[in-house]
């Protein structure tokens, strides 16, 4: 299993936007991900809320080359609560 | 603000009569004539005494633009007079501040007076940078434009925001936080007030990322008001209003990423929701009429769930803001929630904002696929909007309000 933990301004508690949660992956998890392996990533407990934008722009990379299908045999996602964790999957895959 | 000089294009007469006084123009509401303007009528059914609409709005735009054609650089002064009005709606009394930053920018001294009927949806006029104009005093010209852009005081909160050069940091995530935060104080529960900072980053995000422009944002929250009842009795309840717009000035309309990069664009794309949206355009071509066109097709269209217009074919993107909408209007006695773009409207009935997989339809069968959206979702605007203009209004029940600036006492 392979772990990607995501580092934020401890002052954020909310994180949005599209090309923000692009640049989050380019930056933080793009030369750590594993396509071979479980990934978990996981958000830290500081941030309470993110949006879909963020969500979107964060995941597009993997999802674009293995589809919704492989991503969840991929990437699993931790965070402050399981609501928190429930929201981002739910933005993303539904 | 950027794009503001987009704001001509509201109206595209240039050949209106208007009254020169001393070397001012002056524009005054027994002026403004509501079937003047060639195609403009005012809303069917509205008792239309007094009330102030885009049918207004359009006309003082009138104006406003033939002065500029006829009197060119000479930056005349303008007084603008609108006594003993009934603004319809929020997003109409932003307009008119909108009309004043831009003749402002455009060197004018103004002078705005205006009186209005009180009502809990247009309560924000109170905060409105327009209490800076009623004297024309030149030193004004420069606290308005400040206040225009930026205010955060008491029952209003006002930003300019744009994006260039910080796309890729979390200024998204900072404003709604701030936004929560200006929210507490009213009482407002937690709920209520991440969906609204919620919808305010689809929104700005929209626009600073898809219409490369800036994104005015403006929220007021009126407390304390009790509802007249049909006899004439005052109801023993609270109600508190949220009033929010949400507007930019752009050449991109809501529906334009729909269409020039999925309907009319060349390359094949594999996106699989995106091919979804070209089989329900070949269904509804053959429902296309005077009331409904291939602009609201790709208006509705840029509220379906993972469609997000963008060119570069992402399978992620795009969340449909009726979703986000819905809870709050769920929670409301009222609301009134619409967009406007270009020539059409989208209105946000709550019965037809439910998704089926992700696909919305705006009608009673929640099909999006084979059916158009019910009668009067999609509609005639009453200006032309260069970009994006949302109002979103909601009515809710509650406990009187005591925030923390009338506890007090000085």
């Amino acid at each position: 299993m392979n772990t990607i933990v995501l580092h934020f301004d401890k002052a954020d508690t909310r994180i949005a936007g599209n090309p923000y949660g692009k640049e989050v992956f380019r930056t933080q998890v793009k030369d750590k991900i594993d396509y071979n392996d479980k990934n978990v990533i996981i958000f830290p407990d500081e941030v309470k809320r993110v949006a879909s934008s963020f969500t979107q722009g964060f995941f597009s990379e993997i999802i674009n080359s293995v589809g919704y299908s492989k991503f969840l045999e991929l990437v699993d996602v931790q965070a402050g609560s399981e609501a928190l964790k429930n929201q981002i999957m739910e933005d993303l895959l539904y | 603000m950027k794009n503001i000089e987009l704001l001509s294009k509201i109206c595209s007469q240039r050949n209106t009569r208007y009254t020169i006084k001393n070397g001012t123009v002056v524009i005054k509401l027994n002026m403004i004539n509501k079937n003047k303007v060639q195609g403009m009528t005012a809303p069917e059914g509205l008792d239309i005494k007094n009330l102030f609409t885009g049918c207004e709005i359009g006309q003082i735009m009138a104006i406003v633009n033939t002065v500029e054609k006829t009197q060119m650089n000479t930056n005349n002064p303008i007084f603008i007079s609108l006594p003993h009005i009934r603004i319809i709606d929020k997003l109409t009394y932003i307009f008119l501040e909108c009309i004043c930053y831009y003749l402002i920018e455009r060197g004018h001294r103004v002078t705005f007076q205006m009186n209005c009927y009180n009502s809990i949806e247009v309560s924000g006029v109170d905060s409105s940078p327009l209490l800076f104009l009623t004297n024309g005093k030149p030193e004004n010209m420069k606290k308005y434009k400040e206040k225009f852009s930026f205010d955060i005081y008491r029952n209003h909160y006002r930003r300019v925001i744009n994006g260039d050069g910080i796309e890729n940091t979390n200024f998204l995530g900072t404003y709604a936080q701030e936004i929560d935060t200006f929210l507490k104080p009213f009482g407002i529960d937690d709920d209520c007030r991440d969906i609204i900072a919620t919808v305010y980053t689809e929104l700005v995000g929209n626009a600073v990322e898809h219409a490369d422009s800036e994104c005015l944002i403006d929220i007021d929250v009126a407390p304390d008001y009790k509802k007249v009842l049909d006899d004439g009795t005052i109801e023993n309840k609270y109600y508190y209003g949220i009033n929010i717009v949400v507007l930019n000035f752009s050449d991109t309309l809501l529906g334009d990423g729909i269409k020039d990069n999925i309907l009319d664009s060349n390359m094949k794309s594999k996106n699989e929701r995106y091919l979804k949206v070209i089989t329900a355009y070949c269904n509804h071509q053959k429902l296309f009429s005077d009331d409904y066109s291939k602009e609201d097709f790709c208006n509705v269209t840029a509220f379906q769930n993972k469609i997000s217009g963008r060119a570069n074919d992402d399978e992620t993107g795009g969340t449909g803001l009726p979703r986000l909408i819905k809870p709050l209007q769920e929670m409301a006695s009222d609301d009134k929630c619409y967009v406007i773009s270009g020539n059409r409207c989208v209105n946000f009935w709550k019965d037809q904002l439910t998704y089926d997989k992700g696909w919305i339809g705006f009608n009673d069968k929640n099909d999006y696929f084979y059916s158009k959206p019910a009668p009067g979702v999609c509609n005639d605007c009453l200006i032309y909007m260069p970009g994006t203009a949302y109002n979103l209004t909601f009515v809710m029940e509650g406990k009187e309000i005591k925030n923390e600036y009338d506890s007090a006492s000085f």
